[in-house]
């Protein structure tokens, strides 16, 4: 007893000094203490119907609201996207310079009549010296001059003419007329003639003109002229004033030319212009006469020859997007000499719609028509052209996917299968049986294309592939090939629906299977009729064609020891201080309206899927009471209890994963019916044994 | 063993029933212990002080609250079975001054410093119930939770003033400027909680006004708010044995720049979480972050104001009286303001064992707590100096399970 009582003192004179010490000066705040007890709260509540087991999109419910699951599990879809993507091949389009064009071209070269007099001996120093006088000019024959020289270089150095025309106009301003008159013109460096014209009279104070065919013939910058032979003819009798700055006026003017080759200053001008169709390929017997790409592309691979920067437009007039055709403009820089350049472009064509009768060079179908244009600009600098330069574009449309195409959309034939589809309606059954009152199984068929098909089932089986139980399916009821209509149009879906079986034993055999897969076989032909001269046919790529399977049961039924699993995430992590419960128990409230009771387990498990701990219900939710016909009448309260301690938790909080499983029952074998105003209040509250503030 | 602790008590209590008060003040010390005038020179008195008591919680439960913090089960189902009556008070204080007094031949000023945490509670017992055992014992009752108050806060301060003192009367009065480094009020009004069985649901009307400053800072640094008080106080000498002598503490008030003040006035049903589609149930109904809907559920409406409270304080008169030089009486009675406190009466004995030495068994009722015993020692080593050790901590020593107040106290009183 002292040594308590001393110690009990000791403690609280010590605390007190402490105690003193501590709020005088740095001291602790003081810790409210713990506290161990014991919450009872609800915590979650809901209401458990039908409506909230079987989702809105398979419920259905009668007049008195009897439930019934109107399941539908697609089977087999099919979309244009299937179709192989359409190409056209590389095709070359050889655009050569078709013309060239210098323009017109002059030259003015005069003589003077004393330039000629010194070139004539003695004769012509009389006319000097008779110079400002009248004087009797003689007849004066054989008489030359020259060369006359012209320098265009500044132009072109070089011309092969395709065709063209050198004028050549002699103005004859000296006091007698001339005769005879022979001239020539040559290219200076290598002395070739281009041409050779004669005169026989130009009277005096008039001109004459002659002209060259250039056809073929190649004339340089640099040109000489040369008059082999003029006769001057005299005054006859009478006496002329002599002037000798009288003048013989030589002009020679090209004209009209198409050039072959070149090297010119070239003024601006369209060099190519070509209009063509390129086909598709890949079509098998598809005919389209439009389409919209999905995607796809426009390869273009330019060659160009041409020494200057080449500017080319291509389009495809009926290729449009928002009413915008089709059109690249791009340019190519000059080739080098003898040599050539490439470039290599991509255009995307997605959203394009593309008119592919090939219109207007032809009317049919898989082909487009497009336009090509080239132009070379005034540089001002001399460049050698040919019309032997040539500008290669390669074409090629790749990749295209039509989201909508027209035409006649092919015969193809498909087989399907064996095929796997899931269906997920007993997607959380594990076991125990479940027999139904009646089910309707039928196939439904949908097809939201404007083509034909036709769809031949050869088999149907479901399948559970954990248990690998299977029941196969009796076709014997479906009008097998069955033929399936085209849609009228874009917005409107052909459908229709056969029935495949209505005998119910068997369906429930089937359901007892607790499929999750349905396998299958078909062939699925289009265009079965092969009419390839409609063209009035269309698909969309997002338009399919559809197999469903539709199950549909009134929930009439009756069920011993069904299981329904599901697993859930769960992240522990989230529960919010859970390490102040030390240990409690859960309850589960129950008002049960449903004519079914059950039994609930929870088990937890790790990331790795070891068991952790489970929750177990001890006892189970009882039905309501049932009348006669099977109809729910009276609830039924169930409190369901599940303690705890603290390590229980600890495990819970650990968990990645909860298996819940709940196992439901018939009172007895009877069929029970589930409306919808049938339902399940629950309460999930909890007594906790809570440690308050414990840091 | 139990027997024992009792029988001890009961001498205790005994011993205490001719006690002398004692406080800490540097006038009635010398008075009440030795009957000894110390109006005049100077002086340097000291203390520490401690006390806490309840009319419901036993000092089991407030030992372990305060040494162990923690309550165990048993200690707060013990105490809730031994709730006698609706309403229970719990309160205490902590506290520590120093004052100097110069010794002028009428007038003197005094200076000092100190800080005080004061608790007091007033609280339905259902209250104290739903606090240490939770409402799971009590499901499918009404626990009625108010109306209850719940009062704290956490000073210190500085004082300065005058003493007057002449043959038979002595006065004086200090300003005080106190530094409030937290404050925590509790209003409920009628309020009252039902569990239903299982807890199916909870049902609640809740009138609630809380008040409360920051907590972050630590309580030397922290200063929420400011206040002003005055404490003044006189002894009258009435003849050579006897002294009256009153004082009051902290009469004025704390103004807070901004206080956090919560008020929920509802009737709330809770039946749980509504989970639309218990089969999509998930751990997101334990995450953070529903807290906010739920105030705003419940109507709690949140405000962060100016606002001037009174101080807390008390007033006290008193009687020191002398039957012979070996035997005296004390007599104290002291009310407490914004404490939840009831009036306290607190008689002493004073034996003069020596002239250096008394020793005074006390008895004191009202308060927070019903009745509590004490004894204090006062020894004068020599003649400037006095120590005092008063203690009321003999039941809680003895028969903490069924006592309900303790109280310690060391002083110490230097003349010059």
């Amino acid at each position: 007893m002292f040594n308590y009582l001393r110690k009990r003192l000791t403690l609280h004179l010590c605390s007190l000094l402490g105690l003193g010490a501590i709020l005088g000066g740095c001291r602790q705040e003081f810790r409210p203490p713990s506290v161990e007890n014991e919450l009872l709260v609800p915590l979650v509540q809901s209401q458990l119907s039908i409506q909230d087991i079987i989702s809105d999109s398979v419920r259905s419910e009668d007049s008195d609201g009897l439930v019934s699951i109107a399941y539908r599990s697609s089977l087999y879809s099919s979309s244009l996207g299937s179709f192989d993507p359409l190409e056209t091949e590389e095709f070359l389009q050889v655009a050569k310079l078709q013309s060239l064009e210098l323009g017109s071209q002059s030259t003015v070269r005069e003589v003077s009549l004393g330039q000629v007099a010194l070139a004539s001996g003695p004769l012509g120093n009389f006319i000097i010296a008779q110079n400002g006088n009248n004087a009797v000019i003689p007849t004066i024959p054989g008489l030359t001059y020259g060369p006359l020289l012209a320098d265009g270089s500044n132009l072109f150095e070089t011309v092969t003419f395709d065709s063209g025309y050198m004028d050549i106009i002699i103005q004859n301003n000296f006091p007698t007329g001339l005769s005879n008159v022979l001239f020539e013109v040559r290219n200076q460096s290598n002395d070739s003639l281009i041409g050779q014209e004669t005169f026989a009279s130009i009277p005096a104070g008039t001109n004459q003109q002659r002209t060259i065919d250039l056809t073929d013939k190649t004339v340089e910058g640099l040109l000489k002229g040369d008059i082999l032979n003029f006769d001057i003819d005299g005054s006859g009798a009478s006496a002329v004033p002599i002037d000798t700055n009288d003048k013989l006026i030589v002009t020679l003017r090209v004209r009209d030319t198409k050039v072959r080759s070149a090297t010119a200053i070239f003024p601006a001008q369209n060099v190519i212009e070509l209009l063509d169709t390129a086909a598709l390929k890949n079509t098998r017997d598809l005919r389209g006469i439009t389409a919209t790409a999905a995607s796809g592309f426009v390869d273009l691979r330019v060659v160009s020859t041409v020494e200057d920067t080449m500017f080319f437009d291509y389009l495809i007039p009926e290729g449009k997007l928002n009413g915008v055709p089709f059109a690249i403009s791009e340019k190519i820089p000059p080739a080098p000499s003898g040599g050539s350049v490439e470039r290599i472009y991509e255009f995307d064509v997605s959203g394009y719609t593309f008119d592919l009768t090939g219109q207007p060079i032809i009317n049919a179908y898989n082909a487009f028509y497009s336009e090509l244009f080239g132009r070379i600009d005034s540089t001002g600098r001399l460049v050698n052209l040919s019309l032997n330069d040539s500008i290669l574009m390669f074409v090629k449309l790749r990749d295209f996917i039509p989201e909508y195409i027209e035409g006649y959309l092919g015969n193809l034939e498909t087989s399907v299968g064996p095929e796997a589809s899931p269906i997920d309606l007993f997607r959380s059954f594990r076991g125990g049986e479940l027999n139904f009152e009646d089910i309707q199984l039928s196939l439904a068929i949908s097809n939201e294309n404007g083509v034909p098909f036709e769809v031949d089932v050869k088999q149907l089986e479901g399948l559970n592939s954990g248990t690998g139980d299977k029941a196969t399916i009796n076709l014997s009821g479906l009008p097998n090939p069955l033929q399936i209509g085209a849609a009228d149009g874009l917005n409107s879906v052909w459908e229709e629906t056969w029935d495949i079986s209505d005998a119910t034993d068997d369906l429930n055999k089937l359901i007892n299977v607790f499929p999750d897969v349905l396998t299958y076989e078909m062939e699925v032909i289009s265009n079965p009729l092969q009419d390839s001269n409609n063209l009035m046919q269309f698909a969309v790529d997002s338009n399919l064609l559809n197999a469903f399977i539709d199950l549909e049961m009134p929930l009439s039924l009756s069920a011993s020891g069904l299981m329904l699993v599901d697993t859930i995430e769960f992240d522990g992590a989230n529960v919010e201080s859970p390490e102040e419960i030390l240990s409690g128990t859960l309850y589960l409230i129950g008002y049960n309206g449903l004519p079914l009771e059950a039994s609930m387990k929870m088990t937890f498990y790790d990331q790795n899927f070891n068991q952790l701990t489970d929750l177990t219900f001890e006892n189970r939710m009882l039905s309501a009471q049932v009348n006669s016909n099977g109809k729910a009448t009276e609830v039924t309260k169930s409190v369901l209890e599940w303690e705890f301690v603290k390590a229980d938790l600890d495990q819970i909080l650990r968990a990645s994963f909860v298996i819940a499983e709940a196992s439901f029952d018939t009172e007895t074998t009877d069929p029970v019916k589930i409306y919808s105003t049938d339902q399940l209040e629950l309460t999930l509250s909890g007594k906790f044994n809570y440690l308050y503030g414990q840091e | 063993m139990r027997i024992t602790r009792n029988l001890l008590t009961l001498c205790v209590a005994l011993t205490a029933s001719c006690s002398v008060f004692a406080q800490g003040e540097w006038l009635w010390n010398n008075q009440a212990y030795f009957q000894n005038d110390s109006s005049s020179g100077g002086l340097l008195w000291m203390h520490f002080d401690y006390h806490m008591g309840s009319s419901s919680l036993t000092n089991s439960l407030l030992n372990e609250a305060i040494f162990q913090a923690e309550i165990t089960p048993e200690t707060a189902r013990e105490t809730t079975d031994s709730f006698d009556g609706d309403v229970g008070r719990a309160g205490g204080y902590a506290e520590g001054e120093i004052w100097y007094r110069s010794g002028g031949q009428n007038w003197s000023w005094i200076a000092g410093a100190g800080f005080r945490e004061l608790f007091g509670a007033r609280l339905e017992n259902d209250l104290f119930r739903l606090y240490l055992r939770g409402n799971a014992p009590y499901a499918d009752e009404t626990l009625a939770l108010g109306p209850s108050q719940l009062y704290y806060s956490s000073h210190q301060f500085m004082g300065l003033g005058l003493e007057r003192a002449s043959e038979k009367f002595t006065w004086g009065f200090t300003l005080n400027l106190l530094k409030v480094s937290r404050y925590q009020s509790v209003d409920l009004n009628e309020s009252d909680l039902f569990t239903a069985p299982f807890g199916e649901f909870v049902e609640s009307n809740v009138d609630l006004t809380y008040e409360t400053t920051g907590s972050n800072e630590a309580k030397l640094s922290a200063w929420y708010g400011t206040g002003v008080t005055l404490n003044t106080y006189f002894q009258w000498n009435a003849s050579e044995r006897t002294a009256f002598y009153g004082k009051v503490k902290d009469l004025g008030f704390l103004q807070f720049e901004g206080l956090n003040t919560s008020v929920l006035d509802t009737a709330y049903r809770f039946e749980g979480a509504d989970v639309g589609n218990i089969l999509q149930l998930d751990d997101s109904l334990f995450e953070d972050g529903s807290l906010d809907s739920l105030e705003a559920l419940l109507g709690l409406r949140t405000t962060n104001e100016s606002q001037t409270k009174m101080a807390p304080g008390y007033f006290m008169i008193g009687l020191s009286t002398s039957f012979s030089e070996k035997v005296g009486l004390n007599l104290e009675l002291r009310q407490w303001w914004r404490a939840a406190a009831l009036p306290q009466l607190r008689v002493g004995l004073p034996l003069r064992l020596s002239e250096r030495f008394t020793v005074e068994p006390s008895l004191r009722l009202g308060g927070w707590n019903t009745a509590n015993s004490g004894l204090s020692l006062a020894y004068e080593p020599f003649d400037r100096l006095l120590l005092v050790l008063r203690s009321e901590q003999f039941e809680n020593l003895l028969v903490s399970d069924n006592s309900s107040g303790q109280s310690l106290m060391v002083g110490g009183m230097l003349r010059f």
